[in-house]
């Protein structure tokens, strides 16, 4: 069996490729400095500032439409001070309350999270009933 | 000027005045060696300049991060040999779905269609031949049958063990036999 290579070569081939490998690295080279330019900031930010200034439009836009969509009559802003605690009044007449919980439901403000935890686990609420009421 | 030695050609690319220069002399030393490496795998001519020119721009790339852990010549032939595979594996998958997606039937008509094939009958039936194998089996056989390379250097190119190379060989061998043999009768 021959060893001999059946592949050729174009004639020239070898003496060339240096100059062809030569113009692709200048192209590359070219092409990289491309993207690595610095542009202006403000160039840099401009599609930021349009999605920015789009977002801005739709909120404005989505709260236009919502608060022109709802009757005015159910809006919590047309109810007075005074018409909220008639309203606050009745309900609380109607629950059969003791002053403990009376107490507990003014300082709710000053209440944590953990404050409740331990409400709850030292109350010993029968979970079945809080499920029921779910 | 082109017998300079790997390390001073090195010394030259990481000097900017003389990268150009150092450049054209690895390429002018290496360029022969490594086409073929590359035409041996995706045998027609224009893919293997292609491959080749992607290489050197790598080389070009990569060559100032280059410290000697092994010798120069072993990184390029390793780089060309990755980048070959790659378009190997690139080509197949842009032809999937064309009814030519075998690997083994894109290098037969890769061999057919190369105008710069010119051996003879027996020479390209062992091409053909060589074509079939699995892809480790078939650079193992090249780079040992066609371009008489050492074991440990093959072994430093394909980061394969030398055991497991002579293995590959002998497989291969053995394959291109009993395909000859058959289209012999």
């Amino acid at each position: 069996m021959k060893k001999d290579n059946p592949y050729k070569v174009p004639e020239n081939y070898f003496e060339n490729l240096g100059e062809q490998v030569k113009e692709k690295i200048k192209l590359e080279e070219m092409k990289l400095n491309e993207v690595e330019e610095k542009q202006p900031l403000i160039v840099q930010l401009r599609p930021y500032m349009w999605m920015a200034a789009s977002i801005f439009v739709l909120v404005f836009a989505a709260r236009i439409i919502l608060t022109s969509s709802i009757d005015p009559e159910f809006k919590i802003s047309s109810f007075g001070n005074e018409e909220i605690q008639t309203i606050a009044q009745v309900d609380s007449s109607e629950v059969d309350t003791n002053e403990i919980d009376l107490a507990f439901f003014e300082d709710l403000s000053e209440v944590t999270s953990d404050d409740i935890i331990n409400y709850l686990s030292d109350s010993d609420i029968d979970t079945e009933i809080l499920l029921a009421n779910l | 000027m082109i017998n300079k030695s790997d390390d001073d050609i090195l010394e030259m690319f990481r000097e900017e005045a003389t990268k150009e220069e150092a450049f054209g002399l690895l390429l002018k030393k290496y360029q022969e060696r490594l086409y073929w490496q590359i035409r041996k795998i995706v045998i027609s001519h224009d893919d293997t300049d292609d491959v080749l020119q992607n290489t050197c721009v790598k080389i070009w790339k990569g060559l100032g991060n280059f410290h000697s852990k092994s010798q120069l010549f072993t990184w390029m032939y390793r780089i060309s040999t990755n980048e070959a595979l790659s378009f190997l594996k690139d080509k197949q998958r842009k032809s999937f779905g064309s009814g030519n997606g075998e690997l083994e039937e894109l290098l037969l008509a890769s061999l057919e269609s190369d105008p710069y094939f010119d051996g003879d009958h027996a020479q390209l039936e062992l091409q053909k031949a060589i074509v079939q194998l699995p892809e480790k089996q078939r650079l193992v056989f090249n780079m040992k049958y066609f371009d008489e390379m050492k074991y440990d250097e093959i072994s430093g190119i394909l980061q394969t063990s030398v055991g497991a190379l002579k293995a590959s060989y002998h497989h291969a061998v053995k394959k291109i036999e009993s395909f000859l043999i058959t289209k012999e009768v």
